[in-house]
């Protein structure tokens, strides 16, 4: 699907770790250290650097050393998975592709692409002071590269890589080391899933926008994420933190007793988070849509449902069967961030009707009162649009902080692929958000019986999926905006939602079975 | 001439083509059947003789069936997506258009069957309470057309009254209008030219009546190009009205899709993409190509001075994101085209074979990326073909030969893309 693979090509940026954490709702749950009253504690100044940073001096591009075992706390190969795998180091080279030359014809870029605010914003680092660039180790070209997404901060890389320090770096939380050295907390599944749908949804104070103008010009379209799936098709160059040894789990402040479903739990948090920013990127461009002086902001097309337009006519009209929620013509949001919601609210309630009634129905008068902002008018009434939007991320974020204390074991899991059948059979899905339950689906049943994907029943099920939805993502370093891209999007242009359903209730009747 | 009111009473019921000294109460409708006595116009003669035309139109003629369709699925799949309880068989909305653009529950009190007859006698030549008893006598022939009309009965006669009649309901008028709402809901769109419809409509008066000077004095044998730039204008004057008035008037819901090009935002996202190397503003809607594409052209054969061009390009050049300013170009360019329409017989010349060269030349655009310009430019070339028929000035058989390639091209004949018809043709 071309929006899986743009995101694969998209840099994630951190302009600076403090605005990464402002947005991304709150801390961890785990309680901080002392260090946080220290007046003498340092505040994170900001450093550019490349990835040599990182990888010299036998860090983390040396994975055949086993002398360090003992010593370093991590695998030794991150940077090699990174710069030999992950699409991510391509996310700059991208901008001068055939495609990305065509976009900055038609978008009118005269400058270097490679260095435009609105493109590198998400496809590499944005300097936004040359002075502070790491001369002997940060090179633009290396796209979305590890300070990036750990925090491009001068005290932290000193601080962990000093072995001298290492005692000390240790016996600090996860909170110190991100709010006094500007390492970023990513072992925090909430924030984790923030930094990665800053670009892959996007964030409109950090500048990382796609507008509809883009897509015109040749953007392949965002499609929806779920953090799981994708993380794993980075591939990913950490471990979740069950997979680590104890003595790291103790450092990072993770209790293996409580065994945590962490894939699970990253599907529903992504899923939250996913749906918190994009209605906050909603509300910020609905602002300016309200502001007649600004009248040409809004409507932002970016922000509707691209299939709502983007669709063969057809005389025997599967929309015009289905009915409307609002009135029909006029293109309501984008529905995929919204789907797995319900999912969060199952778990938020742990099984009680009382309280799961009660969160779907704050749920369902949030999306009411989008869906009629959206209908009151076509491409909707921005204030109320941009109000509606911030209600909802609102509520998504405070759902976020309940979800901190619910423990995501294998009941809840099992309780979550029941919900699925519900919740993808109260409406026809589109093909954006029948992924998000294709996705849903793979990661939670991967990782409550990773034995029962194999099954030939079950195989067979999924490989249909495939066929239908492409879930899998694109591997290797391949600009996704050709052969991928089309692929995915004649998938999106034959997609028949009945099918679908069809489909995902064999798999979904199968597992329960399973289970029983 | 009689000078025609333009503007349209907001409040009340759009009315066909009101005259401007026939501001007296609606004439009552009588219904089709005061029309279908056999003396009168049901006789069983043939195609297009003088007695059997509600023969004619109630045996082939589909406006007689326009309100038996409101009670199909479909019509009920439209009135449940548009949340509406009312019926479609009961709704004004539909049956200003399914009945005539008059309708409303007071004028079926004589008449209860008025709606059973669809689009019917009256709907098009007028209610008939003021003339049904007076225009069979000799001395209705005596009358001027203007105390005709001020009679009621309406001008079907003239190109431009039959054109602006028709394109009252099939493009549209204030209050009369198939939006993207209504679209959405399952109504197919709109997509009207008078000489196609026109030809392919079962035609309950005598053909030499229009295309045969020696048989009527209305007649002209260049029937066909006149009614393709009548039809262009008028179907352009329509459309300019709704959007003047969409856009306008803040009450009404704004953009509304329909008036822009449907295959702007209706494609499927691919790779490659034939809409990404285009010229101009990008990502945009703009306004739909249907009825305005080829009004240049048929200005040109008017032979209008520039304003009237340059106020139409203004108006097609106008963004959509501020109303006013739509509304604004669309209401001059409107108004000069109604000039244009009252004035009837616009044309310079003949339409010759140097226009048939130039459409084929110029508009046979990619019909991938702008189909609704192509089709336009097709059906144009078929009028223009009939019309040099009619003349017996058959085109040279390398224009046939283009005229029917392209027209295959726009059926979506793979081997048959403009380039290649630009390239054969000489």
């Amino acid at each position: 699907m071309n929006g899986i693979s743009m995101r694969s090509t998209i840099v994630i940026l951190l302009t600076s770790a403090a605005a990464a954490v402002v947005g991304l709702g709150g801390s961890s749950p785990l309680p901080s250290v002392h260090a946080a009253q220290d007046k003498n504690a340092p505040k994170p100044t900001k450093m550019y650097y490349g990835t040599l940073a990182c990888s010299n001096a036998g860090c983390h591009d040396n994975p055949a050393n086993p002398n360090q075992k003992d010593i370093i706390l991590c695998n030794y190969d991150e940077v090699r998975i990174w710069s030999t795998q992950d699409k991510h180091r391509i996310a700059n080279k991208v901008l001068t592709s055939e495609r990305g030359k065509q976009m900055a014809k038609l978008l009118d870029i005269k400058g270097d692409i490679t260095k435009e605010p609105a493109c590198v914003s998400c496809h590499g680092v944005l300097v936004e002071n040359e002075k502070l660039i790491h001369k002997p180790s940060f090179s633009l070209d290396e796209g979305v590269s590890c300070g990036a997404c750990h925090g491009m901060n001068k005290e932290w890389v000193a601080k962990h890589s000093d072995f001298l320090e290492r005692e000390t770096w240790r016996a600090m939380s996860r909170k110190v080391k991100e709010e006094h050295y500007g390492m970023n907390d990513l072992w925090d599944p909430e924030k984790r899933a923030g930094l990665c749908v800053s670009c892959h949804v996007g964030n409109a104070a950090e500048g990382k926008v796609v507008t509809h103008t883009m897509y015109a010009a040749g953007h392949p379209p965002l499609p929806g994420v779920e953090i799981a799936s994708f993380s794993d098709a980075m591939p990913r160059h950490w471990k979740y933190l069950s997979e680590k040894s104890p003595k790291v789990q103790k450092i990072l402040e993770y209790d293996p007793t409580m065994a945590e479903l962490e894939r699970t739990q990253l599907v529903v948090v992504s899923a939250l988070v996913s749906l918190r920013e994009s209605m906050n990127l909603l509300a910020a461009q609905a602002d300016v849509g309200a502001m007649p002086e600004k009248g040409e902001g809004w409507p932002e097309f970016a922000q509707f449902d691209c299939y709502a337009c983007h669709h063969d006519l057809k005389a025997k009209s599967w929309r015009q069967a289905r009915g409307y929620a609002g009135k029909p013509g006029r293109p309501d949001m984008r529905p995929w961030p919204t789907v797995l919601a319900p999912l969060a609210i199952l778990h938020a309630a742990k099984g009680a009707p009382d309280a799961e009634k009660k969160l779907a129905k704050e749920f369902r008068d949030k999306a009411k009162d989008l869906s009629e902002a959206f209908t009151a008018q076509p491409f909707g009434e921005p204030k109320a649009v941009a109000k509606a939007a911030r209600s909802a991320s609102q509520w998504a974020d405070g759902l976020l902080k309940e979800l901190r204390s619910v423990r995501f074991d294998r009941p809840a899991a099992q309780r979550l692929l029941g919900g699925m059948g519900k919740e993808s059979k109260a409406r026809l899905l589109d093909f954006d958000s029948a992924r998000q339950f294709g996705w849903a689906f793979r990661s939670i049943q991967a990782e409550l019986d990773p034995q029962s994907l194999k099954e030939s029943e079950t195989a067979k099920l999924l490989k249909d999926f495939e066929d239908q939805l492409k879930l899998d993502l694109p591997k290797g370093q391949v600009e996704i905006g050709n052969d991928y891209l089309k692929e995915a999007l004649d998938r999106l242009n034959n997609f028949e939602p009945e099918l679908f359903h069809q489909r995902f209730d064999q798999l979904l009747r199968k597992a329960e079975r399973k289970a029983k | 001439m009689v000078w025609l009111t333009l503007s349209w009473p907001a409040s009340s019921t759009p009315i066909l083509l009101r005259t401007a000294e026939a501001k007296q109460p609606t004439p009552a409708f009588v219904g089709a059947g005061s029309c279908a006595a056999s003396a009168c116009h049901n006789a069983n003669f043939a195609h297009g003789d003088r007695s059997s035309e509600y023969t004619h139109w109630i045996t082939r003629d589909r406006h007689a069936k326009a309100f038996e369709i409101l009670f199909d699925e479909r019509s009920r799949a439209i009135q449940k997506n548009l949340g509406q309880s009312t019926p479609a068989t009961n709704d004004a909305r539909c049956l200003k258009c399914h009945v005539t653009p008059e309708w409303e529950p007071a004028i079926e009190v004589k008449t209860p069957h008025l709606r059973s007859d669809g689009v019917s006698c009256e709907s098009c030549h007028g209610p008939a309470g003021g003339w049904l008893q007076h225009h069979h006598l000799a001395s209705w022939r005596t009358l001027s057309a203007a105390e005709k009309r001020r009679r009621g009965m309406r001008d079907t006669e003239t190109i431009s009254g039959r054109a602006q009649l028709c394109a009252t309901c099939h493009v549209g008028s204030p209050g009369l209008e198939v939006d993207h709402d209504l679209i959405a809901a399952g109504h197919p769109r709109l997509a009207f030219e008078f000489t196609a419809y026109h030809a392919s409509m079962p035609r309950h008066w005598p053909d030499v009546k229009d295309r045969d000077a020696g048989a009527h004095r209305r007649g002209r044998a260049d029937f066909e190009a006149r009614a393709w730039v009548i039809g262009q204008l008028a179907s352009a004057h329509a459309a300019l009205q709704l959007l003047a008035d969409r856009a306008g008037d803040r009450k009404n819901s704004w953009p509304d899709f329909a008036r822009q090009d449907c295959a702007a935002c209706h494609h499927t996202l691919r790779v490659p993409s034939v809409w990404q190397p285009r010229p101009g503003k990008i990502g945009d809607a703009r306004w739909s190509e249907w009825e305005l594409a080829l009004v240049p052209r048929a200005l040109q054969a008017c032979g209008v001075e520039m304003t009237v061009l340059n106020e139409f390009q203004a108006a097609r050049a106008s963004g959509w994101r501020d109303r006013g300013k739509a509304a604004a170009a669309a209401r001059i360019a409107a108004d000069s085209l109604k000039r244009l329409l009252d004035a009837d017989s616009p044309i310079r010349d003949n339409l010759g074979v140097d226009f048939v060269r130039g459409i084929l030349i110029n508009e046979t655009v990619s019909t991938e990326s702008n189909r609704d310009r192509a089709i336009q430019a097709a059906l144009a070339l078929r009028a223009l073909e009939r019309s040099h028929a009619d003349r017996k000035l058959p085109l040279p058989g390398t224009f046939r030969q283009a005229i029917t390639d392209f027209t295959r091209s726009v059926s979506w004949s793979p081997e048959l893309d403009p380039p290649t018809i630009r390239r054969r043709f000489p």
